[in-house]
């Protein structure tokens, strides 16, 4: 179907602004419409109403929900600009990120199962390598090599509980 | 009469609510007829456009302090009427309905051959109808047939502009490959 044709029939148009050929199919619409149309006289059967008032007599009466409890229970719609939505979600995650916390610093503490990450750092500007071992890796898991320049060495691990002890290997430099 | 229509719909729903169920009476004249023409448009068969109309007005009477607009109350109905009318297009029970059997009366006055020939003409017309689905048919007949604008069919269908411009648009898609003339 022709763009203009459909906007005709969209009311976006008259007929007037269709081109000659679009016309006689716009007509064709009309006419099924205004056959259809036609039923609009038809009215509902005499004895519906007396059927529907008939039910509703048997049917008890609607409930009139009054005060405070009409006010809390009522669905309504609210309008809220884009603007203050997102304003009210950032105000919400604020609070809910300092309230989860207990710690002075306000970091959160997370929550579901524990990891705890246990952070190495060792000031040894000597040192050609600096290795750690712990129960962090099984004490016989082997040495890691901590990572760093030659003046700090840095290294990250985790485990599920808090580390025992974390014995330290230092490989001086030579000369 | 006169002044049963010059009350207010909110006015009759306010009544209802507090306790005359007679006064619902007013709103059952005042969009039976409404509501009886659009499921007729919809199922096609008289005695079931009938049975939804009357468990729409029962369903809206048991519902009513759910209306939240009385002042729009007959829209309400409406959507409850449309809502069934879906349903009932849904439902395998649509099967067992004969739509031979369902002429829909014709008001025509004196020219028998006109009449034939429009009769013929919807006959035809309804046939495609009842091959679009139950939103294509709902959009179509709102919009084409009812000559609803679609702002108030969003109203009430509660469905956006332009997924009531697609419903309408496929549904003439397929109206113009079924009836072969519009092409």
């Amino acid at each position: 179907m022709k763009k203009e044709l459909k906007a005709y029939l969209d009311g976006e148009l008259d007929r007037e602004e269709l081109s000659p050929d679009l016309r006689a199919e716009a007509e064709a619409w009309d006419t099924l419409s205004s056959e259809m149309r036609a039923l609009d006289a038809t009215s509902a059967p005499g004895w519906l109403e007396q059927a529907i008032m008939t039910e509703v007599a048997l049917s008890p009466l609607p409930v009139r929900r009054e005060g405070w409890a009409a006010w809390l229970l009522r669905p309504r719609p609210i309008r809220v600009s884009p603007l203050a939505g997102a304003l009210a979600t950032a105000a919400l995650l604020t609070v809910a990120f300092f309230v989860g916390s207990d710690r002075p610093d306000g970091l959160p503490i997370a929550t579901g199962p524990t990891e705890i990450f246990v952070e190495f750092s060792l000031e040894a500007p000597n040192a050609t390598s600096v290795a750690v071992a712990g129960d962090f890796n099984g004490w016989e898991g082997g040495w890691v090599r901590a990572r760093g320049s030659r003046r700090r060495w840095h290294m990250v691990g985790s485990r599920s509980a808090p580390p025992r002890c974390t014995p330290v290997h230092v490989h001086p430099r030579r000369g | 009469m006169s002044a049963e229509n010059d009350i207010s719909d909110g006015a009759v729903v306010q009544a209802v609510l507090g306790g005359s169920k007679d006064a619902y009476r007013i709103l059952v004249r005042r969009y039976q007829d409404a509501l009886y023409r659009h499921a007729l448009r919809m199922v096609k068969h008289p005695d079931e456009a009938a049975d939804i109309v009357q468990r729409a007005f029962v369903n809206g009477f048991k519902k009513l302090e759910r209306c939240h607009d009385p002042d729009r109350v007959g829209g309400w109905l409406f959507r409850i009427a449309a809502n069934l009318c879906k349903d009932f297009l849904k439902s395998p029970r649509r099967e067992d309905v004969s739509v031979e059997g369902a002429e829909i009366p014709l008001v025509g006055e004196g020219d028998v051959e006109r009449d034939f020939e429009r009769s013929e003409t919807r006959r035809v017309v309804q046939a495609a109808l009842s091959r679009l689905s139950a939103e294509q048919r709902e959009a179509f007949v709102m919009k084409h047939v009812e000559g609803r604008s679609y702002e108030e069919m969003c109203g009430l269908l509660g469905v956006s502009k332009s997924a009531l411009k697609m419903r309408v648009m496929r549904a003439r898609e397929e109206l113009q490959s079924l009836l072969g003339v519009y092409r």
